[in-house]
C-alpha cells in the first residue's frame, strides 16, 4: 500500500489531522491536537506509521551521502588538501550542518592551550647503553 | 611534554608554523640548537632523555629546544622505527587522552578514552608516511595533526552511532555500526549514489530536490529546511506540503519500493 492509499483508507472523523499535520506528526512535530488524535485513531496512526517507516527508509540510504569521510576533514584543517579538495570540501561545510558541526570540533583544538592545561610529561627515560 | 615555543603554535592555512624552516632548526630563540647530524645518529635513549628535559623546561616556561621531539616523531614517522614510535606512544598518550576526554563529541560517544586513543594514533601512523612528513616543518603542527587525529576519532564514532541508530539490529555489529571492509564500503556508497540518482530522476524541479536532499541527505526537519532555505517556501508548511506530494509519489513507484523494501 502507498502512503496515500493509507491516508484514504483512513479516518473519517470530523476533526481528522491534514495531511500535513500527519506528516509533522512522523517528523515529530505534531501539535497537541493531532497528537490527541493519533491516541484514538488507529487509521492515522497507521498512516503516520507508514510515513516514518518510508522516511527511514530513504535516510538509511541517503544520510550523509555526500560526507567527506574525517580524514578529509583532518587534511582541510592541517591545510594539506589541493586546491580543488579543498573548494569541494568548502562548498559541503557550507551547506553540510553535520560536517560544519564537526569542522568547529576539530578546529576549536588548540594544542597550545591544551599542552598548558596538560600535566606533567609522562617521559619514560630509559636506561643508557 | 610539548617543547615548542609558544610564538611557533599558531595554525595557518598550510598548517605550518611561519619563521620555523624545516632544516637547520632552531630550538631556543636565536640559537642553533643542535646540528641534524648529530641529532639523527644520537642513541634513542639520549634522544627520549633530552626529550624529557626540554619537556620540563617548558613546562617551567623556561627556554625550550623542540628539535629532540621533532626527530622522535621523524624516526618514528620516516624511518618506521618501532621503538621510537614506543617512545613516542608513551611520551603522548597522556596528552591525547587529554584531548580527546576535552573534546565536545567524547560524552556522547559512549565509549573509553584509551580506545579513541589507539584509534587516533593509528590514524596519525597510517596518514603520516616519509612521502607526507616534509608537510610538517614542525612539532607544532605535527601535534596539531595528532590533535586532529584524535578529534576525528571520537568524530568516528559518532557517526557509526548515528548509522547503527538507523540500522535494522541484524545489521549492526555488538561494536560500532555496520562492519564492512573498505571495498564494501565502496561498493555501497556507489550503490547509495546510484539510489540518489534514481530518486533525483522523479523529482520535477529544485524546490522538490531541495525537500528531499535536505530531508535524507541531510537529514533535515521540514523546520530546519524553511530555516536554511526561506527564500524558497512562503512557510514551514509549505515545506511539508511539497514533501508529502514527493513521498506520496515515491510511495507509488513500483520500482522504488522493491529497491528500499529489500
Amino acid at each position: 500500500m502507498s502512503i496515500e492509499e493509507s491516508m484514504l483508507a483512513g479516518c473519517a472523523a470530523p476533526t481528522a489531522p491534514s495531511g500535513n499535520a500527519l506528516m509533522a506528526a512522523a517528523d515529530g512535530d505534531a501539535d497537541e491536537a493531532t497528537l490527541a488524535h493519533l491516541r484514538t485513531c488507529p487509521q492515522c496512526s497507521s498512516h503516520v506509521a507508514e510515513l516514518r517507516a518510508m522516511q527511514a527508509r530513504l535516510r538509511r540510504r541517503l544520510y550523509r551521502l555526500y560526507c567527506p569521510a574525517s580524514d578529509i576533514l583532518v587534511d582541510y584543517c592541517q591545510g594539506l588538501l589541493d586546491p580543488y579538495q579543498r573548494a569541494a570540501v568548502a562548498h559541503h561545510t557550507a551547506i553540510c550542518p553535520h560536517c560544519a558541526a564537526e569542522l568547529v570540533l576539530m578546529e576549536r583544538a588548540s594544542p597550545l592551550a591544551d599542552a598548558l592545561g596538560y600535566t606533567a610529561p609522562s617521559f619514560v627515560i630509559m636506561p643508557l647503553p | 611534554m610539548i617543547t615548542q615555543p609558544s610564538d611557533t603554535l599558531t595554525r595557518n592555512a598550510q598548517g605550518h608554523t611561519p619563521g620555523v624552516a624545516l632544516r637547520p632548526r632552531q630550538g631556543r630563540e636565536g640559537e642553533l640548537a643542535i646540528s641534524d647530524g648529530t641529532l639523527t645518529q644520537m642513541d634513542l635513549a639520549t634522544l627520549v632523555r633530552r626529550c624529557a628535559t626540554e619537556s620540563e623546561h617548558f613546562y617551567r616556561g623556561q627556554p625550550h629546544d623542540t628539535s629532540f621531539s621533532y626527530e622522535l616523531f621523524r624516526r618514528a614517522l620516516v624511518e618506521r622505527d618501532e621503538q621510537a614510535w614506543e617512545q613516542l606512544y608513551l611520551h603522548y598518550s597522556g596528552l591525547v587522552e587529554g584531548w580527546i576526554r576535552r573534546s565536545g563529541a567524547f560524552v556522547s560517544s559512549g565509549e573509553s578514552s584509551e580506545y579513541f586513543v589507539v584509534g587516533a594514533f593509528t590514524k596519525f601512523w597510517r596518514a603520516i608516511g616519509a612521502e607526507r612528513f616534509a608537510s610538517f616543518p614542525s612539532l607544532a603542527s605535527l601535534l596539531q595533526y595528532l590533535q586532529l587525529c584524535a578529534t576525528s576519532v571520537v568524530i568516528d564514532s559518532v557517526r557509526a552511532q548515528s548509522w547503527s541508530e538507523m540500522l535494522p539490529e541484524e545489521l549492526i555489529s555488538p561494536h560500532h555500526g555496520p562492519q564492512t571492509s573498505p571495498d564494501e564500503e565502496a561498493v555501497n556508497r556507489v550503490d547509495r549514489e546510484e539510489f540518489w540518482r534514481f530518486i533525483n530522476g522523479q523529482l520535477s524541479g529544485e524546490v522538490e530536490r531541495v525537500v528531499l536532499y535536505c530531508s535524507f541527505v541531510l537529514g533535515l526537519t521540514p523546520r530546519a529546511i524553511y530555516a536554511k532555505r526561506s527564500e524558497l517556501f512562503s512557510s514551514v508548511n509549505d515545506v511539508y506540503n511539497v514533501k508529502r506530494n514527493v513521498l506520496g509519489r515515491l510511495s507509488r513507484n513500483q520500482q522504488l519500493r522493491q529497491m528500499i523494501d529489500v
